[in-house]
């Protein structure tokens, strides 16, 4: 077997294992599914770049899911900037979404879900997702963001504290 | 008693260890206040996982597809910048190897520089010998091969008697005023004194 096939055979391996973990986590960050896969997709390519100095499968794992999360935040920021440059121009309320969104975010409950998770702050949010939809336990959340394990503890808490005090605000749709 | 609810939320994560889980687990049963709390924590769980998800793996075709037709360059990695995988114990096993031969190749040098029976203790660039344990030839021949010791101590024996035989050349002399030993010759000690005095005289000047 040659060096490329090995690369080739590595490079899939962590594709299969760690795709459906960061789609799930990028997903509930970014709120549609084409973003979604745009990220995973530049995410696996930056990967692929730096191989050779990612050998080890776990670490390669961690090190998906620190870049992934950044960069579905930074384009949910970026968005952000974009709908209040728009919003100062028109003078008028922008749509929260971008076009081709999927189907998903157009049902209600997926918006009430989504509503709810973008009101937490970012340091709450991302650790809830990580918990609740990629399915991380408290040991590999801290390894991702360099925190500890107690932290992640009393994050994943505040997180639901903070969901449980919006839903009750009344304004967000539970199915 | 029940627990507080950052402890019952990290119950629900399955991050609670024995046995206080399994204490966990009889409250939730016996105390209905305690069940209703972590009943509330249940429906939060509920409610984020009530949306339904796209296709993933559909997704996950998709954008291995895109990423297999794209051409694909590997960024060259400099050879001191690449990372070996190495197994613990055998970076341990190698870091204890390297010290080991550290301290033999240093204990080695150390001995090839000076006899065993010379040396009564060694620090650094100092030597410290003493006489009776070691001739006055293998002392002098310390003394000629003494290139790699900066400093000589050379400690005379407690019970030893000595005298003063034939003409001393050199006597030790002391400035007490500047509280600075001074070495003059004694066969000319008239000269010098005035050279010392009058040197230290300018230095206080």
């Amino acid at each position: 077997m040659s060096w490329r096939d090995s690369h080739t055979r590595h490079f899939q391996h962590v594709y299969d294992e760690v795709f459906p973990i960061i789609v799930r986590i990028v997903y509930r960050i970014t709120g549609d599914l084409d973003s979604a896969e745009e990220v995973c997709q530049d995410a696996f390519i930056r990967f692929y770049e730096r191989m050779d100095t990612i050998p080890d499968s776990e670490q390669a794992r961690y090190w998906l899911i620190r870049v992934a999360k950044n960069l579905a935040l930074n384009l949910q920021k970026r968005r952000g900037r974009e709908r209040r440059a728009y919003e100062r121009v028109f003078r008028e309320p922008a749509p929260r979404e971008v076009s081709g969104e999927t189907e998903v975010l157009k049902a209600e409950s997926s918006k009430a879900v989504q509503h709810a998770l973008n009101r937490l702050p970012e340091g709450l949010r991302t650790v809830l997702i990580m918990k609740e939809y990629g399915d991380l336990n408290y040991k590999e959340i801290a390894t991702v963001l360099g925190i500890t394990e107690g932290n992640v503890k009393v994050r994943v808490f505040r997180a639901r504290e903070r969901l449980a005090e919006v839903l009750k605000e009344g304004d967000v749709y539970v199915p | 008693m029940c627990p507080d609810r950052e402890l019952l939320s990290a119950y629900l994560d399955g991050e609670v260890p024995s046995p206080w889980k399994e204490r966990i687990a009889d409250e939730l049963q016996n105390d209905a206040e305690c069940a209703a709390v972590y009943a509330q924590l249940c429906e939060g769980r509920r409610m984020l996982h009530s949306d339904p998800e796209p296709d993933f793996a559909a997704s996950k075709q998709a954008v291995w597809q895109r990423i297999a037709d794209m051409p694909l360059v590997r960024r060259p990695v400099p050879l001191w910048r690449r990372r070996v995988a190495l197994p613990v114990p055998v970076a341990a096993a190698a870091a204890s190897l390297l010290m080991l031969l550290a301290g033999g190749l240093l204990w080695f040098t150390a001995r090839a520089t000076v006899g065993p029976n010379e040396i009564a203790s060694s620090a650094g660039n100092e030597l410290v010998v003493r006489i009776g344990e070691i001739s006055i030839e293998e002392l002098l021949r310390v003394i000629n091969a003494g290139e790699t010791v900066g400093e000589l101590t050379v400690t005379l024996p407690d019970s030893a008697t000595f005298g003063i035989f034939g003409e001393p050349q050199l006597v030790r002399a002391a400035d007490y005023r500047r509280r600075e030993p001074v070495i003059v010759p004694l066969e000319n000690p008239t000269s010098t004194d005035d050279e010392t005095h009058s040197g230290a005289s300018a230095g206080r000047e």
